[in-house]
């Protein structure tokens, strides 16, 4: 017998809608769907202290952050051969060798002058990198904004991320592309095309048929 | 179940400009097919389809369990034993899975059980017809009066991939990654793209052969990002034998389809499931080539390399001997052999079932129909309604 389906027993999606697909969006490229990139509130911090007393947040969180994103430098701080190399990136004085602890005079993220930047011995070795002169975190933990260190731009004002993205030397709330808030890339590239030899090889299409 | 020819949308191809949809006409061959489409019953769909299905994947995972305790049947389906501690651990840790299509051989009600001719449970296509593209031919001769309201569809693929995304738990960026001269695996993960960003997450879509290494031992797209977050529409056999490889359990990358799945994906898995429960109503017996109980198989049987794809290698025989046979790169890792069940034929056409899974749940049909018996890739995607 026929019955008429309600929205509860019907079996098909109740509205199929695109929302990329058939926008002009075709080539395959990375970030090809990222158009007109949507912007995250973060904040960004140069000491616990500073943390602390901007009043968002509470000290325990404060300090948890900071020390992710210890953790996270020394997983992803960027890796240089020589100190000219770090240098021209992050700018005078704003690298180290990892496995000395040296207290340089870093420069923070809106130039205040206290500084807390951890001294990782661990990872790195020969290597030069940048020192971490403050973090990157999101309000709540587990959100888009991943807590990540900041290093010095070598533009006056600036800080960049460990993957390399520029963000506004700034400490306290900030407004932050989601990219670049993104948890940063790891390491230097070794090889590329490690993936992929074999379907050429046989000439098939990775088709499910 | 009924095929019922059908005056195609005069807009058609205007429609799949709009949606997207650029694989319709390959090489000038019509793939996209809408002078008929099938026709079934409530009954038929829900008794004869999805409950199996749901029943089979049961099964399924009944196999990969066992896996994980007997590393024969990994052995068996020729799994290089440096990935076997990589597969068990994702099963072990619970890793999710986002799709998969259970293909069979069925021709309606009074037609006996379908049929499970195979799973393609690691890079299945065909997605976006299926989810998208039949959706909205339904819902176009709905409103022109040549259905009526009351047609229905099996096909909430689209809403369920959009909760299977949510439901994944997955933090920073989701890449996705095929190889770059396919439009067809350009335009299916693409479509998984628009849904992953329907669900919340931020997609990349990169050639596979983009991706780079770091001395870390992790995974940086072309422009070297991170890739913490991996779907990739290429198959575990192929990455068994590619380079980096060996780099992937220890960069802990999150990979869709899970390791897992590459068990499920394994042509081995037949004579498994067969194994489990023989004489189940939606199985053929199915056999390793080197383990055949004869008198199960009978003389009609198609013989499947354990890594075939898209109907290559594919070989059938009757009375014993080879009737027909399908070309291709497949078959060094050995073969099954599983008992002939011939696709159904509706005026000359020889449809399969493809059933779709997301995230284990069935929850769509598509059609696939071949003038031959194999369905290859050369084979034409029919929509279906559900009339009573």
């Amino acid at each position: 017998m026929t019955s008429i389906k309600t929205a509860s027993t019907r079996k098909r999606s109740g509205k199929v809608t695109l929302i990329a697909m058939g926008a002009g969006v075709s080539a395959i490229a990375v970030a090809a769907l990222m158009q007109g990139e949507e912007k995250l509130d973060a904040f960004q911090f140069a000491t616990v202290d500073g943390c602390i007393t901007s009043g968002e947040f509470t000290e325990a969180y404060c300090r948890a952050q900071f020390a992710t994103a210890q953790t996270e430098h020394a997983r992803v701080a960027p890796r240089y051969q020589t100190l000219a190399d770090c240098e021209a990136e992050h700018g005078p004085q704003a690298c180290q060798k990892p496995p000395q602890v040296s207290k340089s005079e870093a420069v923070q993220p809106g130039g205040t002058s206290d500084n807390q930047a951890p001294q990782h011995a661990s990872t790195g070795g020969g290597l030069w990198m940048p020192l971490m002169v403050g973090w990157m975190m999101g309000r709540a933990m587990g959100g888009p904004v991943a807590t990540q260190p900041l290093y010095t731009g070598a533009k006056p004002g600036t800080a960049r991320t460990a993957a390399g993205a520029s963000v506004d030397a700034k400490t306290g709330p900030v407004s932050v592309a989601k990219s670049k808030a993104a948890r940063p890339p790891a390491g230097r590239l070794m090889a590329r095309g490690g993936f992929g030899r074999t379907g050429t090889s046989t000439g098939m299409r990775s088709f499910g048929g | 179940m009924e095929r019922i020819k059908s005056a195609e949308r005069s807009d058609w191809h205007k429609v799949a400009q709009e949606l997207g949809f650029r694989f319709h006409t390959p090489g000038g061959e019509p793939y996209w097919r809408e002078d008929a489409y099938y026709a079934f019953s409530i009954n038929e769909i829900e008794d004869d389809l999805e409950n199996p299905v749901a029943e089979l994947e049961q099964m399924c995972f009944a196999v990969v369990e066992r896996a994980c305790r007997d590393e024969e049947v990994l052995e068996r389906l020729k799994i290089p034993r440096n990935f076997w501690d990589y597969i068990q651990q994702s099963w072990k840790n619970r890793a999710r899975n986002l799709y998969g299509r259970m293909d069979f051989s069925y021709s309606g009600d009074g037609g006996g059980p379908a049929k499970l001719l195979e799973y393609n449970a690691d890079t299945p296509t065909a997605l976006y017809e299926a989810a998208v593209f039949q959706w909205r031919w339904l819902e176009d001769l709905q409103k022109s009066g040549q259905l009526p309201e009351s047609a229905d569809q099996f096909n909430s693929i689209h809403e369920t991939l959009i909760e299977a995304f949510e439901a994944f738990g997955i933090e920073g960026p989701l890449h996705l990654a095929c190889e770059e001269n396919s439009e067809e695996d350009l335009g299916t993960i693409e479509y998984l793209a628009d849904c992953a960003e329907q669900a919340g997450l931020s997609p990349y879509l990169l050639p596979i052969s983009a991706i780079g290494l770091t001395d870390l031992g992790g995974f940086v797209d072309g422009e070297d990002r991170s890739i913490y977050n991996l779907f990739k529409l290429y198959p575990w056999e192929w990455i068994w034998k590619d380079e980096f490889a060996v780099h992937l359990q220890r960069s802990r990358m999150k990979v869709i389809e899970p390791p897992w799945k590459a068990i499920l994906s394994n042509k081995g898995l037949l004579p498994y499931l067969w194994q489990l429960e023989p004489g189940h109503p939606n199985l053929l017996p199915a056999f390793f080539e080197d383990a055949v109980d004869t008198e199960a198989l009978g003389l009609n049987f198609v013989r499947k390399p354990l890594f075939s794809r898209e109907g290559a290698n594919i070989e059938i025989f009757e009375d014993g001997c080879s009737a027909e046979t399908a070309g291709g790169p497949y078959g060094a890792e050995g073969a099954v052999v599983q008992a002939l069940s011939p696709l159904p034929s509706f005026d000359a056409m020889h449809p399969v079932m493809g059933v779709w899974l997301v995230a284990s749940r069935p929850v769509g049909l598509g059609i696939r129909e071949d003038v031959g018996r194999i369905t290859t890739d050369g084979s034409r995607f029919v929509p279906h309604v559900i009339l009573e």
